[in-house]
């Protein structure tokens, strides 16, 4: 049992889901194999199941709602329990008991979602108040002998929420996005900054067709780069279209949990941009950028001893330019200079979580971001990596340049 | 078994995940079986006043277009992207009568499809 929830229009009806491996028939379909502990203000109380419907795994049964009986070779994804009294309300907790030939387990309820709490038959659904919320930090420290310290950190963080809501009609989200890059600084002073709004529309129904789902029109404006080392400012406007990918043909079948399913994204647009400040007065006129690229992400969280995760990530992003812009290049002189050439941008990190919170990560990178590409070749990292969440692609979910 | 017995066929629908609230105390719970498409003698659909649980699980598995063994997994794990997700669930339950709003349907890639089943099944029917 992974997740249940009391029906909000009929109370007397609580839904199981289960995870694998998924029960047999057998296992869950007799009502005195369940067992409820109601609690509330009151006190505890016993509810006994006056029956069980089933829902097997396949979509076309899923398209009938629950059964009463199993069809042969599909097993079992949720139980509808009856109850001989309904689930009260207000409510503190309820208890899940079974007590089955396949042995014993619980789950508790306590959300307000779950519970219902509140939501009186007749009464619409709430506003879930769901907002995007994108924050990404990650840093390197390293000390090379004879050297001083140098500094690597990358961060990301953007909160986006939906126009008008409420409204019939779909407006997109709106919101704003920031990034920053120290590369290889002896202080914290960052070779990169990128702040812009952003407003993101999903083109079309949302569905997948083939192993695509609907376009994502973003346009970050307005938008700046600013570096300050290169006393670089540049205005920017920019739309890029995503389509995301998943890497299946037809419906996915089941997976095991902490498998991530393979995904890539592949985006196309244009980054209009003003210098407002420049090294170079020759580069002081308004120029476009043709940007593509790609992402591709995936993982396996068995969560086993020495093997919690494995998470591969990678990026790469192509701009032409339409005029020469600055660069500076580590593999020659060092110095600022005016260049068109096409800026290449690739990443790949693979990181290997032995224990929860802590892995080892290994990166590639080439090529620099705007507004001064810095173009520092093939550079390999290997370090240690600490997380609060395990895996979270958000980032390069939502846009990834 | 405890419930075998079939009830009588009909055509899908919308809230079939539900066992009828009328259903007397110690009764067994009596569940449509797989039922045919509706055809010309079929009895008119049922107005429901809300999506329902069935019809809930039926439209987020084709949003994320997968199976309800896979209502324990993740947007991330099925390799699902949230803004597409958010507007087919949304378009699907606006198309089905429904209304539900955008910020109604959660899109993180930690959110599971069970967890979007239970907050649009409550969705109510368009006036």
């Amino acid at each position: 049992m992974v997740q249940a929830s009391v029906e909000p229009n009929d109370r007397r009806v609580l839904y199981i889901t289960f995870d694998a491996p998924l029960p047999q028939p057998g296992d869950v379909m007799r009502a005195a194999f369940w067992d409820l502990v109601i609690t509330t203000g009151e006190g505890a109380s016993r509810a006994s199941v006056d029956g069980v419907a089933i829902k097997t795994c396949s979509m076309l049964v899923a398209l009938h709602g629950f059964l009463n009986r199993c069809p042969p070779g599909e097993s079992i994804v949720e139980v509808a329990l009856q109850l001989a009294r309904p689930v009260p309300d207000p409510v503190r907790q309820v208890d899940i008991v079974y007590v089955g030939s396949s042995g014993t387990a619980t789950l508790a309820l306590r959300g307000d979602f779950e519970l219902a709490r509140g939501r009186p038959a007749g009464q619409p659904v709430p506003r879930a108040h769901i907002d995007e919320a994108d924050v990404y930090v990650d840093g390197k420290w390293t000390r090379v002998a004879g050297e001083d310290a140098a500094f690597d950190l990358h961060a990301y963080g953007g909160y986006m929420r939906a126009l008008a809501p409420g409204a019939p009609r779909y407006w997109g989200r709106a919101g704003f996005y920031g990034q920053l890059r120290v590369k290889n600084s002896h202080t914290l002073d960052p070779s990169s900054v990128l702040l812009y709004g952003t407003y993101q529309r999903v083109l079309g129904s949302g569905d997948f067709h083939g192993p695509l789902q609907s376009p994502i029109f973003n346009l970050r404006a307005p938008g700046f780069e600013l570096e300050r080392r290169g006393d670089q400012r540049n205005f920017v406007v920019s739309p890029v279209v995503t389509v995301p990918v998943r890497l299946s043909r037809g419906a996915l079948g089941p997976i095991q949990p902490g498998f991530v399913y393979p995904q890539m994204t592949l985006f196309g647009g244009a980054e209009v941009v003003k210098p407002l400040a420049s090294r170079d007065a020759a580069a002081n006129g308004w120029k476009a950028r043709t940007l593509v690229g790609a992402t591709l992400t995936t993982g396996i969280a068995p969560e086993q001893p020495w093997l919690q995760s494995l998470t591969l990530r990678a990026a790469y992003q192509l701009r032409l330019l339409s005029s020469p812009e600055i660069f500076k290049d580590l593999r020659g002189s060092g110095a600022f200079e005016l260049g068109g050439q096409a800026r290449h941008r690739a990443e790949v990190s693979f990181t290997y979580f032995p224990v929860k919170w802590t892995g080892v990560s290994f990166d590639y990178e080439y090529g620099g971001v705007p507004p001064v590409f810095v173009l520092a070749g093939h550079t390999f990292t290997v370090g240690l990596t600490f997380t609060l969440k395990q895996t979270s692609y958000g980032r390069l979910v939502i846009l990834a340049p | 078994m405890a419930d075998e017995k079939s009830s009588s066929a009909g055509p899908p629908k919308a809230d079939t995940a539900r066992p009828p609230a009328a259903a007397p105390a110690r009764a067994p719970v009596a569940v449509p079986a797989p039922a045919p498409a509706a055809g010309p003698c079929a009895p008119p659909r049922a107005v429901d006043p809300f999506l329902g649980h069935g019809q809930a699980v039926t439209i987020v598995c084709a949003s994320a277009r997968t199976i309800p063994a896979n209502l324990a997994r993740t947007l991330e794990e099925l390799g699902v992207s949230g803004a597409p997700f958010q507007q087919s669930v949304r378009t699907a339950v606006t198309a089905a009568g429904y209304t539900l709003g955008v910020d109604d349907v959660p899109a993180a890639p930690g959110t599971r499809l069970i967890q979007v089943v239970t907050i649009i099944q409550n969705a109510r029917r368009r006036a």
